[in-house]
Formats: structure tokens, sequence, C-alpha cells
């Protein structure tokens, strides 16, 4: 009876023994798995910094290019205004330039003018698919200098007089 | 005797009630595409056109001057109003160009800077740092 009793306490304590023993497991288990979860909410957070970072400098080129193509496209409807200028332009004595009339009256002198405006208009088509511009073309700052078909685009250093 | 069999039978319960299966984790990564990287095409240079200006008076001279040069006498000509209008379309296919051109430019700009080229080509997502949870939280 007595052997029993022993017995019965021998588990009881071996019970309680190996239950404190998977409480202190499960408790290190649950440590671990807390610290991991933290460091992936660090992670995770730091990942969000990253993506709004991302999304404002996003932003800022965003703005960048509308401005950039903005600028880009009132350049060139100066460039179609100044040739509808050019046809269109009103002298002194209120009279529109005509330049059937000049072709009438000075045909060598206007196709001469028209040979060069020519070249000209050809080198605006070699500017626009991205040939980078020339030293003169940079530098060109005289009404002579200039490309006149496009001048815009061709000789930003150009400031009309 | 009895003990005998007690003993292992409690000891493999006690144990085997420790033991547990691992969940399997599953993740997702997205893959970037690659970056296209086509090159703009090389500038076209243009002909050189000569032009001719034709009146009434100075025809003959002009016909006279082709047939010199071995030029057929023909002209393909444009009146003083339409010369306006090509000059103005040319203008216009330019600018188109230069639109088009800027803003392939622009969408290579924003989509695929060069500083891309040397970062890992995979993101990732914010799920894979969702929190776990313990088996008691699910109830």
């Amino acid at each position: 009876m007595f052997s029993q009793i022993k017995l019965v306490f021998f588990f009881i304590m071996l019970m309680g023994a190996g239950g404190g023993l998977w409480y202190v497991q499960h408790l290190k288990s649950e440590n671990e798995i807390l610290t991991l979860n933290n460091a992936k909410l660090e992670g995770a957070v730091a990942e969000q910094q990253a993506l709004i970072e991302q999304q404002l400098r996003d932003i800022e080129t965003q703005q960048s290019i509308n401005k950039q193509l903005t600028e880009n496209n009132v350049k060139l409807t100066a460039d179609l205004e100044l040739a509808n200028e050019k046809f269109n332009k009103v002298n002194a004595s209120g009279e529109r330039r005509d330049i059937g009339n000049l072709a009438v009256s000075k045909p060598k002198s206007i196709e001469k003018i028209e040979r060069k405006r020519e070249q000209q208009r050809a080198r605006c088509f070699e500017i626009a698919q991205g040939s980078p511009l020339t030293e003169e073309e940079l530098n060109a700052t005289k009404k002579s200098q200039i490309n006149a078909e496009c001048t815009n685009i061709a000789n930003p250093n150009y400031i009309p007089y | 005797m009895q003990n005998a069999l007690i003993l292992p039978i409690l000891i493999t319960f006690l144990i085997s009630g420790c033991a547990s299966t691992k969940q399997l984790e599953i993740f997702t990564k997205e893959v970037e595409r690659m970056p296209l990287n086509l090159e703009l095409p090389p500038v076209e240079t243009l002909e050189q056109v000569n032009l001719i200006i034709i009146t009434s008076d100075n025809q003959e001279e002009v016909f006279a001057k082709l047939k010199e040069q071995n030029i057929d006498p023909v002209l393909f000509a444009y009146t003083d109003e339409d010369w306006e209008l090509v000059t103005k379309n040319n203008v216009r296919m330019r600018n188109t160009i230069i639109r088009l051109r800027a803003i392939i430019e622009a969408y290579k700009e924003y989509y695929e800077p060069e500083e891309q080229e040397g970062k890992q080509n995979s993101i990732i997502k914010s799920s894979d740092f969702e929190p776990k949870t313990f088996e008691k939280d699910k109830d």
C-alpha cells in the first residue's frame, strides 16, 4: 500500500517536472517567435518607409518630366508661330509680306534664300531626331549665325533682338 | 512487473504530447520585368534638295538652264500659297518627331533609369513580413 502511494507520488512529481519542462520549452519557442516577428515587423516598417520614399521620388520625377515636356511644347509652338509669322509679316508701311510677290520681283535672291532655308530645314530634322548641336549652333548669338528655321531648338543661346 | 509496463507507456504519452507539426510557409516574390533597353534609331541625314523659283518672266531661262545641265525640263512646283503650307507642314512634322522622341526618352528615364541596372530583380512584398500567429490565437 505504502509502495503504491510512493509510486503515485513519484509519477505526480515526474509529470509535474515534465509539465514544467514543457512549459519552459513552450515559453522559449513563443519567445523565439516573438523575436522573429519583431524583427520582421521592423523590416516591414523599413520596407514601407523605403516604398514611401520611392513614391515621393517618383512623383518628383513625374513633375520634372511634365515640366520639361511642357517647356518643350512651348518652344515647338513658338517655332510654328515663327513659320506662320514669316509668311504673314507686316512691314512698316502696313503691308503683309507676300513671298509670291517677292519671288516674282526678285526670283534669284528668293531662290538663294529658300535654298539656304532648305538646308536649314534639313538640319532641323537632324536635330529633331537627336543629332547633337554643333559648336557653331551653340555659340550663335547673331541673326546671321542662327538657323532661322528652328532657332528654338538649334540655337539655345540666341536671344532675339 | 506492473510498474515496468506503466512507466514506459506514461513516458511515451508525455513525450508525444509535446510533439508538433510545423506549418508550411509559402512566400510570393514579385520578379520585375527585364528592361527593354531599345536604342533610338540613328539620325537620318536628309538629301540636299535644290529649289528653283520660276516665274512667267524667267521660265525660258530656267528651262534652258535645265537642258544645259542635262536635266529633264520638267518641274514639280508649288504656288506661293502652297509653299507656305508645305513649310508649315514641315514644322509640324518636325515638332511631332521632337514631341514623340521626348515622350520616349521620358518613359525610358522614368521606367528604366540607369541606376536600376545593378539592382536586384526581386522585390520582397510586405506580405512576407506578416507576423506569425500562435495556434492558441486562432481560437
